[in-house]
């Protein structure tokens, strides 16, 4: 046996865990080795001084202090067990929950709601005097607002109100006055100045907003001289052709479609004319619509649903011409 | 031999009859089990731990499981090696807590042993109980060296070397295999010899 074998065995040469055989090899080679006698000793003298510790006697109190844990409520025991000791643990537990919700902020970011924005806007421009409001704003305060925020802005309902609240249906009523397809399109090159100028004056008489008024100089000028006819021109009530009509109602769908809505029924009146269309849009998707709705016809919001929906929305157009 | 297996053999009765009356809620009985486990308790938990208070804790704490979980013993191991295995996953419990490592107000030394092994730790004992019962600096050395060591072999040191258990004991307390509890213990005592050179 070489040195580091000996070194391996010397416990078990000591517990008497060695075949006669290798207790015999062993002290054989410790004759002749004093390094391995060394370590011999070595592990003798680790041996006694580990028996050597003296049993540690539990306190005198031992049974008592057991008993008047045992005797504790649960109350308690979970309470010491959370809190105990006050100078460590709630510092540590501060700390976790600190953590927790830095991590959380992280992943779920706060940013102010969209819709939210549009309430505020809405609220502002109702305290402004009307004169006051600045012409573009409306373009996106128009906009009627979703469930939970004007819900928000209204005093708490009545239990008659809301017995009535309960029998309105589930969907925006929207009336769209189509705008005539002369006002939609630029004005072409060869076109009469009488023409132009009756589509120049409708646009200012029916657009309230200022996107499209851009009526220059030359225009006013010929306005003025030919005052009369284009007056004239702007209250005679206008009605749209079956197929205008028809081709806002693919616009409309196409405009769902591109915002992720589908059409659930089409209405007809009595010239086979669609009069109405109700459609139903992802709810994240409504600002969008209605702001692309404005470009397609005049919408107004007859009535809003009277609970807040999650995913989609229900929008009813009626076509108003 | 004959006399050890009878003692044993009492021993194992005594146990027994204990067990059965603390089942049963007989009054006193428990009190009489912890008075013939207590010492032992509580010096293993201090050998572990190396901290008088939180060994009174633990030990208190094993007691409280074993009355809590007394109903459900079975005798399928002996009662003190049922006892010393609530005794030293309590004590596991404790070191591997983050409340303990905070506690510990301790002066690493950063110049470990044994590269991989935790260093050295120079507790302020000056105010422990534990400190006055043990004057003699060599006995402080050797439970300092036992607190350097990690938590699987100072287990084993502890149970082999202080408490005198067999590899066999060591292993169900444990739930270690032989081998394993061999080897391990194997390389924690050469560590504690090189650590204890110079002074025993």
């Amino acid at each position: 046996m070489k040195c580091k074998e000996i070194h391996e065995v010397l416990e078990h040469y000591l517990d008497n865990e060695l075949s006669p055989e290798e207790r015999r090899e062993v002290r054989e080679h410790l004759k002749g080795c004093p390094a391995c006698r060394e370590e011999l000793a070595s592990v003798k003298r680790y041996r006694k001084a580990m028996a050597s510790l003296k049993t540690m006697p539990a306190p005198d109190n031992f049974l008592e202090s057991v008993h008047r844990r045992l005797d504790r409520s649960p109350l308690r025991r979970l309470l010491d067990f959370l809190f105990m000791p006050v100078h460590i643990k709630v510092p540590l537990e501060a700390a976790g929950v600190l953590a927790t919700v830095i991590v959380v902020l992280f992943l779920f970011p706060v940013t102010p709601k969209r819709d939210s924005f549009l309430a505020m806007r809405e609220k502002e421009a109702s305290r402004m005097p009307a004169e006051e409001i600045a012409p573009k704003a409306p373009d996106t305060a128009k906009i009627p607002l979703l469930r939970e925020d004007s819900e928000r802005h209204m005093p708490s309902r009545s239990k008659g109100d809301k017995k009535a609240a309960a029998e309105e249906p589930e969907q925006y009523i929207i009336a769209l006055q189509i705008t005539p397809a002369s006002m939609k399109t630029p004005p072409m090159a060869g076109m009469d100045k009488t023409s132009r100028l009756l589509g120049s004056a409708m646009k200012k008489a029916e657009v309230h907003d200022d996107r499209d008024i851009s009526v220059d100089v030359e225009e006013k000028d010929a306005l003025k001289d030919d005052e009369t006819s284009s007056r004239k021109a702007v209250v005679r009530p206008r009605s749209e052709s079956p197929r205008e009509v028809n081709d806002t109602v693919q616009e409309i769908k196409r405009l769902a479609g591109s915002l992720e809505g589908r059409v659930i029924r089409e209405k007809y009146n009595k010239q086979n004319v669609p009069d109405r269309i109700i459609l139903e849009i992802p709810t994240r998707n409504y600002t969008d619509f209605m702001n692309q709705l404005n470009r397609i016809g005049k919408p107004e919001i007859q009535q809003t649903p009277t609970r807040r929906a999650k995913r989609s929305t229900q929008l009813r157009i009626d076509l108003v011409q | 031999m004959s006399r050890r297996a009878n003692s044993s053999e009492e021993s194992i009765q005594r146990d027994r009859k204990l067990v059965e009356e603390v089942q049963l809620q007989k009054s006193d009985a428990f009190d009489a089990l912890m008075i013939r486990y207590k010492d032992m308790v509580f010096n293993l938990c201090y050998r572990l731990l190396g901290d008088y208070d939180e060994a009174n804790d633990c030990a208190q704490e094993t007691f409280i499981k074993v009355y809590r979980n007394v109903k459900s013993f079975k005798f399928k191991s002996s009662l003190s090696t049922w006892i010393y295995r609530i005794a030293v996953n309590t004590c596991k419990n404790h070191l591997s807590s983050a409340t303990r490592r905070f506690q510990i107000k301790a002066v690493r030394l950063g110049n470990p042993a044994r590269e991989g092994e935790p260093p050295l730790e120079i507790r302020d004992v000056s105010q422990n109980p534990a400190s006055l019962f043990e004057r003699g600096e060599e006995q402080q050395a050797i439970q300092r060296a036992i607190e350097s060591l990690p938590p699987r072999k100072r287990i084993l040191v502890v149970l082999r070397d202080v408490e005198g258990k067999s590899y066999e004991e060591i292993a169900r307390i444990t739930g270690l295999k032989a081998g394993t509890v061999k080897s391990t213990l194997a390389r924690a005592r050469e560590q504690l010899r090189q650590q204890l050179k110079g002074i025993i």
